[in-house]
């Protein structure tokens, strides 16, 4: 029987073999798992092959109290770097086998990361090479934003800083946007997978559709800018049927989706800025062209209003003259007329006067003539008046009131009246 | 009375009375009415001579006399 060996004599062994034959070592790999214990970091890392990025390999990671506060030190004057779960790490340390457990880890003394930058700065142009050749880096471009993107889609952490800053612009701005948010995880694993969710359920709204979407996301890590580095994120985001404006909250980088997004702002407040100006300035140009077009519409009027000032000179001077003309005109004729009128009148009037003279003469005529018919007629009837006779010493006799002009008309012893000029007798005829 | 008689009919009335005085026809009887009627209608004759004077002396301010 060959010579046995316990469990902690075995391990001594592998962990002289490893420290022999490993030693000291680089290794590369994505962290998968982060635990904090008291003052040590134990991670997990590794290795993924194949277009679904399959798990191949596996190895613990140790980081201890003194070399963590030379690493988070490293880690700080780094940004973008951050340890956590998806960050591509390279690590240096040692094989060290942790007997209780059985279990090989690696002791970390030291961090490359400037390797994990230059992994994330690959790994982002690798995916924007390939967006590029499936032509995704331009299919957000076909969208418009209206003139004033009102209704707005906002997909982020709720109750984050960056859900707030952006907010509080929106409603410092007194304009009366219709937010409507998608709240989603923006960090982690997960995250390219929820915010995708998060799109998908802003189109499920029903009858509401926003003018844009936004996609923001407070300051962070590197590694939590590699979310928006997805991708299937920056995917959706290119054939979201709206525009999608992004805000991730780097100064300095620019994620895939901010490549792929219609307008990428640098902060969640640039992006509410940048809305509000598009508003504010579609407003002013609104006012300014109404302004322009009032100013148009004034010359033009003032134009022809000199137009018409000269055309209204014009008339007025021809209808002036004509007016002059038919004024003399009219002048001339009244004063033929009045002359015409006056020799008309003064004709009628001398004809009238002569025959009214004539009239007056006709009728004194007349008068005169009629008076001295009765003129005569009165000589007459007075020369033939018998009182006159009778006067002259002449009587008339009567016998029965009969005048008596012969002898033979009495008879002896008849009475007879004699009339006189002053009275009557009576008498009788005695021969 | 005799105002309600024309100046034409008075006038004819008279002239038919001078006509028969100057015919000499009339006995003493007749010629006194006569001439007695021949002074009415001188005198009616006379006043209708008189107020046409005046009404055509008021009307056209003629002096007709």
């Amino acid at each position: 029987m060959s010579e046995s060996k316990t469990v902690t004599q075995l391990h001594s062994i592998i962990q002289e073999s490893v420290s022999t034959g490993v030693g000291s070592v680089w290794v590369i790999g994505e962290i998968s798992s982060a635990k904090v214990n008291g003052n040590h970091w134990y991670l997990d890392i590794v290795e993924k092959q194949g277009p679904d990025q399959k798990v191949v390999g596996l190895l613990s990671v140790a980081i201890f109290a003194p070399q963590l506060r030379m690493i988070t030190h490293k880690l700080k004057a780094t940004p973008g770097v951050t340890i956590e779960v998806g960050t591509p790490v390279r690590l240096h340390g040692e094989i060290s086998l942790y007997q209780p457990r059985g279990t090989i880890s690696l002791r970390v003394d030291d961090i490359d990361v400037q390797w994990t930058l230059g992994q994330y700065v690959a790994d982002k142009d690798a995916v924007l090479r390939k967006l590029q050749k499936e032509g995704f880096l331009e299919k957000q471009k076909r969208h418009q934003v209206t003139p004033a993107p009102f209704k707005i889609g906002l997909v982020t952490s709720m109750g984050s800083a960056a859900e707030a800053d952006f907010m509080d612009e929106l409603k410092r701005s007194g304009i009366a946007f219709d937010v409507k948010i998608s709240d989603s995880q923006v960090q982690g694993a997960d995250a390219p997978k929820l915010l995708v969710e998060a799109l998908v359920k802003l189109a499920r709204v029903p009858n509401w559709v926003p003018d844009i979407v936004v996609l923001i996301r407070g300051g962070g890590s590197k590694n939590d800018l590699s979310t928006y580095d997805s991708e299937i994120l920056a995917k959706t985001v290119a054939l979201a049927p709206w525009p999608v404006l992004t805000g991730i909250g780097h100064e300095i980088d620019r994620s895939v989706c901010d490549e792929v997004a219609h307008t990428a702002f640098k902060t969640p407040t640039a992006v509410a800025g940048g809305v509000i100006k598009k508003i504010k300035d579609y407003h002013d140009n609104l006012e300014a062209g109404i302004v322009t077009a009032a100013n148009n519409a004034l010359t033009s009027l003032s134009n022809t209003n000199y137009q018409l000032e000269k055309v209204q000179d014009r008339s007025i001077s021809v209808a002036m003259a004509l007016l002059q003309k038919h004024e003399n005109a009219l002048d001339s004729a009244t004063l033929r007329l009045f002359s015409q009128g006056t020799h008309i009148l003064k004709r009628n009037e001398d004809q009238l006067n002569l025959q009214e003279g004539n009239i007056n003469l006709s009728l004194s005529r007349m008068f005169k003539d009629q008076q001295n018919f009765i003129d005569q007629a009165e000589m007459l009837v007075k020369a033939s008046d018998p009182a006159k006779v009778l006067a002259r010493g002449y009587s008339i006799t009567r016998i029965d009131g009969k005048a008596v002009s012969s002898v033979e008309e009495v008879t002896i012893g008849q009475t007879i009246e004699i009339e006189l000029s002053d009275g009557k007798i009576q008498g009788e005829v005695k021969k | 009375m005799t105002n309600a008689m024309s100046y034409n009919d008075a006038a004819e009335e008279l002239r038919n009375i001078l006509a028969d005085l100057d015919a000499g026809k009339l006995n003493v009887d007749e010629l006194a009415d006569d001439i007695k009627r021949a002074k009415e209608l001188i005198d009616i004759c006379r006043s209708k001579i008189s107020e046409a004077k005046t009404s055509v002396q008021v009307l056209t301010g003629a002096d007709v006399n």
